[in-house]
C-alpha cells in the first residue's frame, strides 16, 4: 500500500481537478468495495457505501497530505469510520465474514475442523470483543491483512498493532476457555 | 457490538462483478451535485484564521478584563452594600425613645420582622403586671432616678404626672445606660440580664461582624412608654400631687419594684428565646443577601469539585494577604489573567500567570504558570505549570508540577512532576514523575511514561513505560523497565533490572541476581562438565533470560577434590515443541579440598551452547560445547590440560583458555 511518487502525483492534480480522481478510483475501489462488503454482506448496499465513501474522500482529499499515510490506507480508514458509524447509528447487525480455518489459527487449535461446541464457544467469545478489538482481529486473521497495513489503517505503529492483536488473542483463547467449559 | 452475525464461506465476487458497481461518472455528479464544506468546516480548517483568530480574541479578552478590573473597583464597595442590604442605623431602633440604643450592627429585618410589634406588646403586658400604671406609682420613681438606674428601669414609669424636669433625668439617666450597654456589649451584666448570653452569633469569614447577642437584645427590649403617654405627665398640677405622694409611696414602690424587676427579667428571658428564634430567621435572610459570596464559599471549599460558580475575568489582581487585595473579599469570584500576591492569594481563577510569596490558592481551574514561594493550591485544573517552593497542589494536572516537597494531583496527570520529595497522582498519569524519595500513583489506570525515584516508585496501575529507583520499584503491571535494587511487578512483560526481581509473572526479561517469578522460568538441571562432574544448578528467570546458581563436586582429581560455585546468566531459546537451545554465559570459582578456601583466584569462566531435546514433559535432556577461559594464581593447577591458548603477563595471575563440553538433564 505503499505510496508511489506516481500516485502523489494523482493526488495532487486530483485536488486540483476532480476528473483526475478518476486513476484512483479505479485503483482503490476493489479494495474498499470488498472492506465494506465483508461487513455488510450486501453487494449492492456496499456498493452504495463505497461510493459514498469515495464521494468523502474527495471532499476531503485537499485535506489530505501525504505524511507518511498511504492513499489507500486513508480510503480504508474512511470506509473503516463510515462503516462503524453505520452499524452505530442504526444498530444493525454486523456480519463478520471468516473462513473456518480463521477461526482455528485465532484459538491456535490444532483440529482442522471445529466441532460444533467449540465453534459456538470461539463465536460468542469474539461477540465480547469491543468494535475496535474486532476490527482488529477482523483485520488481521479474516482479511489476511499484514501488520504493517493493519497500523496503517488504524494509525498506529506496527508494534502497537502487533501487541494490541496479542493481547486482544490472549483474552479471547481465556474466554474462549471460558466458553467452552460452560458449553 | 452485540448484533454480530458470523458467516462462513462468504460468497466470493470476482472482478467483473465488483468492476460492474463501479461509476465514477455517478460520483462526479454526487460530487459537483454535493454541498460544499460548510463554512465553519473551512474555517476551523484554515491555520491563518484559526491564528488571526485567536490572537484577535486574546486582545479583546485582555482589552475586557481590563476594562472589567477597574470599573469593579470602583464599584466594589457599593456592590458589599447591596449584597446585605446594611440598613440606616437610625432605623434600626426597637422603640422609638431618647433612651433607647440601637441595634447598631444589625440589620433593618429586626424592625420589619415584628420583633417591634412584639416588644411593644410585652413592654404593656409588663406595665400592666407591675402595678406602675397608677400616678402615684409613677411619682414614686421620680424622686429616686438613681434607684431606677439600679435596677435597669431607667427608661420606664413615665406615664403621667411626671414633671419636665423629672423627665429630662430619667431620659439622661436611660441614655447613660444605653451608652454602656452599647460600649460592653458582651460584658456587661444588668438586672434584666444576669447572665448575658452570646445568643446567636454570625460571624462570616472575611466579613464584617454582624453580632446580634442577647444583651444588645436586652438593652433594645426594654421597657419603655410611648412618647403620647409621655406628654400626658407634664401636666403641672399633677406633678405638685406627685411630689407630694411621692414620699408615701417610696417604700411601696421598692417593693413592688422588686417584684417587677423579677417579673421583667423572666419575660426578657422568654422574649430572648422568641428573638433567637426570629435571629435564625435573620440568619437565613443574610445566607440568602450573602448568596454566591460567603455563603456558598463555605460550601464550595468542601466541594471544590462540583463548584459551579462562573467566574468573572479580570486581567490582573493583587493581594497582600487574602482579603486585602484589590479583588478584595471578592476575589473567589473572579479569574485573572496576571495575579501577584505579596504573601497569599485567594482567587477563582487564573488564564495567564500568578506570582505569590507565599501560597497561591485558586478556587477553579489555573491556565498558565503559578509560581509560589510555598505552596500553590488549584481546587480545579491546573493546565500549565505550577512552581512552588514547598507543595503544588490540583485536582488534575496538564503540564508541569514542580515542587521542593511535595506534588499531588487528584485527578490524573498528563505532562511531569517534579518533586523533592514525594509525587503523588491519584488517577493516570502521561508523563512522568520524578521524586527525590518517591514517586506514588494510586489509581487502578495506566501510567505512560517515566517514574524516576530516589527510593521507590509505586504505580498500582499498569505502568507502560519504566520505573527507575534507588531502592524498590513496585507496580502492578509492566510494560516497559523496572530499574532498581528490588523490582516487584505482578505481571511483567517488560524489562526488570535489579539486584532482586520479583514478579508474579514473569513475561519480559527480569536482570539481576535474583529473579523469581512465580509464573516464570525455574528448572534444575543435573550435568556434568569437562571440569567438574557432579554438578546442579536452579535456573530462575524468565526464558528470555534467567540466573543460573551452580554448584559442583569433583571427587578425587590428581590434585583432590574440586569445589565449584557458579553463577551465570542464560536465555533459553524454543527451536520447536521439541527441541531448545540454551545460550549461557557462567563464571565459576574453583576450590580444592577445602570447601571454602577463597585465598587465591582460580576462576573459570564459560560461554556455553546447549542445545537439548525435550524428552518428555518436564524433563530435558541437552549437549553442548563451551568455551572456557580460567582465570588462576599460580598457586593452583590448572582445571584443564587442553588449552588452546595460555598466557601469563609475568605476575602470578595466568590465563588458561580451552573448549569443553558440558551434558545435563533438565527438570520442570
Amino acid at each position: 500500500m505503499a505510496i508511489t511518487n506516481n500516485e502523489s502525483e494523482l493526488i495532487e492534480a486530483a485536488k486540483k481537478n476532480p476528473q483526475h480522481f478518476r486513476a484512483l478510483y479505479e485503483k482503490y475501489f476493489k479494495d474498499v468495495y470488498l472492506f465494506i462488503y465483508r461487513r455488510l454482506d450486501d453487494e449492492h448496499d456496499a456498493a452504495d457505501f463505497a461510493q459514498q465513501v469515495f464521494l468523502k474522500a474527495m471532499q476531503h482529499l485537499k485535506y489530505y497530505e501525504d505524511r507518511g499515510l498511504p492513499f489507500g490506507a486513508w480510503l480504508i480508514r474512511i470506509a473503516s469510520n463510515e462503516v462503524n458509524q453505520y452499524f452505530r447509528d442504526r444498530k444493525k447487525e454486523r456480519t463478520v465474514s471468516m473462513e473456518l480455518t480463521d477461526l482455528n489459527e485465532i484459538l491456535d487449535e490444532n483440529d482442522s475442523h471445529l466441532i460444533q461446541e467449540r465453534r459456538e464457544a470461539a463465536l460468542k467469545a469474539i461477540k465480547k470483543l469491543n468494535a475496535e478489538e474486532l476490527e482488529l482481529i477482523e483485520m488481521r486473521f479474516f482479511e489476511k491483512r499484514s501488520f504493517a497495513e493493519v497500523a496503517e489503517i488504524k494509525g498506529m505503529t506496527e508494534n502497537n498493532a502487533k501487541v494490541k492483536v496479542h493481547r486482544i488473542l490472549e483474552r479471547l483463547r481465556k474466554q474462549f476457555l471460558i466458553e467452552a467449559k460452560a458449553a | 457490538m452485540k448484533k454480530i452475525k458470523f458467516k462462513f464461506h462468504q460468497k466470493p465476487l470476482n472482478e467483473t462483478q465488483i468492476n460492474s458497481f463501479k461509476n465514477f461518472d455517478s460520483l462526479m455528479t454526487a460530487f459537483v451535485a454535493a454541498p460544499k464544506p460548510s463554512l465553519q468546516y473551512r474555517l476551523t480548517h484554515n491555520r491563518f484564521f484559526i491564528y488571526t483568530t485567536g490572537i484577535m480574541s486574546g486582545i479583546i479578552l485582555t482589552t475586557i478584563a481590563t476594562f472589567l478590573i477597574f470599573n469593579t473597583e470602583n464599584n466594589q464597595v457599593s456592590q458589599f452594600q447591596n449584597a446585605i442590604n446594611l440598613p440606616n442605623i437610625s432605623e434600626v431602633s426597637v422603640v422609638n425613645s431618647n433612651s433607647v440604643s440601637s441595634f447598631s450592627d444589625s440589620n433593618s429585618e429586626f424592625k420589619s420582622s415584628g420583633t417591634e410589634k412584639k416588644l411593644q406588646k410585652e413592654n404593656s403586658s409588663l406595665e400592666k403586671k407591675s402595678g406602675l400604671e397608677s400616678e402615684s406609682d409613677m411619682d414614686s420613681f421620680k424622686k429616686n432616678p438613681e434607684k431606677k438606674k439600679t435596677n435597669g428601669l431607667s427608661k420606664s414609669f413615665s406615664k403621667e404626672n411626671l414633671i419636665g424636669k423629672q423627665k429630662e433625668e430619667i431620659s439622661t439617666v436611660g441614655n447613660e445606660i444605653a451608652s454602656e450597654k452599647s460600649e460592653s456589649n458582651f460584658e456587661h451584666t444588668n438586672q434584666f440580664n444576669p447572665q448575658p448570653t452570646i445568643t446567636e452569633s454570625l460571624i462570616l469569614d472575611d466579613y464584617p461582624a454582624v453580632i446580634i447577642s442577647q444583651d444588645s437584645i436586652a438593652t433594645n427590649c426594654t421597657w419603655t412608654p410611648s412618647e403620647s403617654i409621655t406628654q400626658d405627665f407634664l401636666n403641672k398640677e399633677q406633678n405638685k400631687q406627685m411630689e407630694e405622694s411621692i414620699g408615701q409611696l417610696e417604700d411601696t414602690s421598692k417593693k413592688k419594684l422588686s417584684e417587677v424587676t423579677s417579673q421583667v427579667e423572666n419575660k426578657v428571658v422568654e422574649i430572648s428565646k422568641n428573638i433567637t428564634d426570629e435571629s435564625k430567621d435573620s440568619y437565613q435572610w443574610m445566607r440568602t443577601k450573602l448568596n454566591g459570596v460567603f455563603a456558598n464559599r463555605f460550601h464550595d471549599k468542601r466541594q471544590s469539585g462540583n463548584d459551579t460558580i462562573t467566574l468573572q475575568n479580570h486581567a490582573a489582581q493583587v493581594s497582600f494577604l487574602y482579603p486585602v487585595g484589590s479583588n478584595g473579599i471578592f476575589s473567589g469570584k473572579y479569574s485573572n489573567v496576571f495575579s501577584f500576591n505579596i504573601l497569599s492569594g485567594y482567587n477563582g481563577g487564573v488564564n495567564g500567570f500568578e506570582l505569590g510569596g507565599l501560597v497561591n490558592i485558586v478556587r477553579k481551574n489555573m491556565n498558565g504558570l503559578q509560581i509560589g514561594g510555598l505552596t500553590n493550591v488549584v481546587f480545579g485544573n491546573a493546565n500549565g505549570l505550577q512552581l512552588g517552593g514547598l507543595v503544588n497542589h490540583a485536582r488534575s494536572m496538564n503540564g508541569a508540577q514542580i515542587g521542593g516537597l511535595v506534588n499531588t494531583s487528584l485527578g490524573s496527570v498528563k505532562g511531569t512532576q517534579i518533586g523533592g520529595l514525594v509525587n503523588y497522582a491519584l488517577d493516570s498519569i502521561n508523563g512522568a514523575q520524578i521524586g527525590g524519595i518517591a514517586n506514588v500513583s494510586t489509581t487502578s489506570h495506566s501510567i505512560n511514561g517515566i517514574q524516576i525515584g530516589g527510593i521507590a516508585n509505586l504505580s498500582l496501575g499498569k505502568m507502560n513505560g519504566s520505573q527507575i529507583s534507588g531502592i524498590v520499584n513496585v507496580a502492578n503491571k509492566v510494560n516497559g523497565f523496572q530499574i532498581s535494587l528490588i523490582n516487584i511487578g505482578e505481571k511483567v512483560s517488560g524489562m526488570q533490572i535489579g539486584l532482586i526481581n520479583i514478579a508474579d509473572t514473569m513475561k519480559g526479561v527480569p536482570i539481576g541476581l535474583i529473579s523469581i517469578s512465580r509464573n516464570g522460568l525455574f528448572k534444575v538441571d543435573l550435568f556434568s562438565n569437562d571440569f567438574s562432574y557432579i554438578n546442579t544448578s536452579v535456573r530462575l528467570g524468565s526464558n528470555a533470560f534467567y540466573n543460573i546458581f551452580s554448584i559442583g563436586v569433583s571427587p578425587n582429581t590428581q590434585f583432590g577434590n574440586r569445589y565449584s560455585f557458579g553463577y551465570g546468566i542464560g536465555s533459553h531459546i524454543s527451536l520447536s515443541k521439541k527441541f531448545f537451545t540454551n545460550i549461557e554465559v557462567a563464571s565459576w570459582s574453583v576450590h580444592y579440598n577445602k570447601f571454602a578456601e577463597w585465598n587465591g583466584i582460580n576462576m573459570i569462566n564459560q560461554l556455553r551452547l546447549l542445545p537439548g531435546w525435550q524428552i518428555a514433559e518436564g524433563i530435558g535432556l541437552y549437549a553442548g560445547p563451551s568455551f572456557n577461559v580460567e582465570v588462576i594464581d599460580d598457586s593452583f593447577n590448572s582445571a584443564s590440560k587442553a588449552h588452546v591458548f595460555k598466557e601469563h603477563g609475568g605476575g602470578t595471575t595466568g590465563v588458561n583458555g580451552w573448549i569443553g563440553w558440558t551434558i545435563g538433564l533438565q527438570f520442570f
